[in-house]
């Protein structure tokens, strides 16, 4: 099976840095972008499982970068970093789609576990994507 | 305004600024503790039993990471503690040089955010007043955030301490970012505010910018 692909957006380098050697020990495929431009510039050319992403960058925030994201591909997973109490914003990212949010200091454990739901979510979702292709092609051609 | 209302007016806008500080303070705080927790985890990680041996170049690269996170949070401690205890006295000698790299390091976090630089100028030798702590650093933050709205991303605010004829901190800052042009702008909380340290506010623009003048007098 495919290693799970994570891309981690943090404007602190050494958290993003830190975390990704854990995750990468845990068998993910890992890369780090440190702000909201640099993520949307990765994700033009390469697809993810999940997206791990910081709420308070300077410049384009979190909640900014996830509304991008969804406009690029409404089908990637994205979930949010918070610090405490940032309530009323993590309400608004899971209203704009965001899967879920947690709380920094992150627990990577918990993390570990909502990342695998997300690659199950996403790759559902590429599933259903390409039988709609399939299906649309056959409506077509008339076979 | 009656006075009584004015009076819980400025309370509330006393007790609001303590709020957005201590709330910036606290954040800086969790990410180097995010960053440390993660670096012991690492430690953990590579140590686990039945894991290869731990090199000590790793051990001590680690280690630093630590260390330099744990500095990190020091100096941030050291700005909430000295900000915490701004409220301690209603008046006592303030130098202005300091009172705006205070504030530079305190507003450092909201103009990241907007990707605008601070820059403290102290002035030609010591300025000192006498007035309120907690009152001073409120009204340059506020003069702070207000120039740093005024400025686009990738500019420099400045907050300069002049002691020619009265003792003053000028903040200049860009136009062209979200706030108002600086000729439209117009700022009575902190009017408010200086009128309530003995002091007053000056608007102008320069070149375009945006000048705030505070003048505390002698």
């Amino acid at each position: 099976m495919d290693p799970v692909k994570v891309l981690l957006v943090d404007d602190e380098e050494e958290f993003t840095k830190t975390l990704s050697e854990r995750m990468e020990a845990r068998g993910l495929k890992v890369r780090t972008a440190s702000s909201g431009p640099a993520a949307l510039e990765l994700l033009k050319g390469m697809s993810f499982d999940a997206i791990v992403l910081d709420m308070m960058m300077p410049g384009m925030d979190g909640i900014e970068t996830l509304r991008r994201i969804r406009e690029l591909d409404a089908s990637l997973q994205i979930i949010l970093l918070t610090g405490r109490g940032d309530i009323q914003k993590s309400v608004e990212a899971m209203k704009l789609g965001a899967m879920d949010f947690l709380e920094k200091p992150v627990d990577l454990g918990k993390l570990m576990e909502v990342i695998r739901a997300a690659q199950e979510r996403k790759r559902g979702l590429d599933r259903e994507r390409t039988q709609k292709s399939i299906d649309d092609i056959l409506d077509s051609k008339g076979w | 305004m009656a006075n009584g209302e004015r009076e819980r007016s400025l309370q509330d806008a006393d007790l609001a600024f303590f709020g957005k500080v201590a709330a910036s303070i606290s954040h800086e705080l969790n990410n180097t503790a995010s960053i440390i927790e993660q670096a012991a985890g690492l430690l953990e990680d590579l140590s686990a039993d039945g894991g290869p041996p731990l090199e000590r170049s790793r051990a001590r690269e680690i280690a630093e990471r630590i260390g330099k996170q744990a500095r990190r949070e020091g100096g941030i401690i050291k700005r909430l503690n000295s900000f915490a205890h701004s409220v301690d006295e209603p008046e006592r000698e303030i130098e202005l040089g300091e009172a705006a790299q205070a504030v530079a390091a305190l507003a450092l976090r909201m103009a990241q955010g907007r990707k605008v630089a601070l820059e403290a100028r102290p002035g030609a030798g010591r300025i000192v007043i006498r007035r309120s702590p907690f009152g001073v650093l409120q009204a340059l933050y506020l003069s702070v955030e207000e120039a740093v709205a005024a400025s686009p991303q990738g500019s420099t605010v400045t907050l300069s301490a002049e002691g020619a004829g009265a003792a003053a901190v000028v903040v200049e800052g860009g136009c062209g970012g979200q706030g108002p042009a600086p000729g439209d702008a117009s700022f009575p909380s902190i009017e408010a505010l200086m009128g309530r340290l003995g002091g007053r506010l000056s608007v102008s623009t320069r070149d375009g910018r945006l000048s705030m003048r505070l003048t505390f007098g002698s």
